[in-house]
């Protein structure tokens, strides 16, 4: 695999200020190469399928040290603010679930070495539910859950 | 195709950029159409991509519960004032976008 050339290619495409299909080609062309999109488990139907799915079957351990922020009660749950947030060092990665929506996985981040939380997001919660975060340090799995409780569902329509 | 990302990234303390994001992008989920009862498909961002001096900062891929015109907020280490901070997006469809922000 070209790796090297790929790197300089990228390199090339920022220093002249490419823009729109090319730079988009080129900036995305090696994050590919390290993880395509997960369709198995944005597919998923389960809490239980999205982890396996990603995490096959490691331990994930409930730990303080993750937090999320994010309203006790939301208006509008097409709109919900999460804020993820953990006290861990060599964070690698952040997968959010919603863990009764139709399909559970929201989102998951693979970090590089200099990016640091918080992360903050919207989504849409489909019915009052557990939002769950799981966040991947050093080859560990840490996990916490808030119950958010929604006004109006943010799925339908 | 116009440019569908607002960003700012700033500097501040303890040489954490803290980036502020939004992608203007409808993030449909899949439903059916209330007249003819077909199901429409899922039309949304699966992967977001920043990268800072070439080095890749997050990779994020999203599903159709991320929100409409998404909001992302992060941060990262080691830039300075002046330094170029790139974004790319592609959607279930094919579709990309990308742009360029300094960090202020």
């Amino acid at each position: 695999m070209a790796v090297s050339g790929r790197r300089s290619i990228l390199k090339m495409m920022l220093a002249a200020g490419a823009t729109g299909l090319s730079l988009a080609a080129g900036l995305l062309a090696p994050m590919r190469a390290i993880a395509a999109w997960p369709k198995a488990a944005f597919d998923a139907k389960t809490p239980k399928e999205v982890i396996d799915a990603i995490f096959k079957g490691g331990p994930i351990e409930k730990s303080s040290a993750v937090s999320i922020v994010a309203p006790d009660l939301a208006e509008n749950g097409a709109i919900v603010p999460i804020t993820v947030t953990a006290e861990l060092s060599g964070i690698e990665s952040i997968t959010v679930l919603a863990e009764e929506n139709p399909r559970p996985l929201a989102s998951t981040y693979t970090l590089g070495k200099r990016a640091v939380l918080p992360f903050s997001m919207r989504i849409k919660l489909a019915k009052t539910q557990n939002v769950t975060a799981i966040v991947q340090a050093q080859g560990k799995l840490y996990t916490t859950t808030k119950r958010i409780i929604v006004s109006v569902g943010g799925c339908g329509g | 195709m116009a440019n569908t990302m607002r960003a700012r990234a700033q500097l501040g303390a303890n040489g954490v950029t803290t980036v502020k994001m939004v992608i203007t992008h409808p993030m449909l989920i899949e439903r059916s159409d209330a007249k003819t009862g077909q199901t429409l498909p899922a039309h949304f961002i699966e992967e977001v991509t920043v990268t800072h001096n070439g080095e890749a900062v997050v990779n994020a891929a999203w599903g159709q519960a991320v929100s409409t015109n998404p909001f992302f907020e992060f941060s990262f280490l080691g830039a300075k004032q002046g330094d170029q901070v790139a974004i790319a997006w592609r959607d279930n469809r094919g579709t990309t976008d990308s742009a360029q922000f300094p960090v202020v």
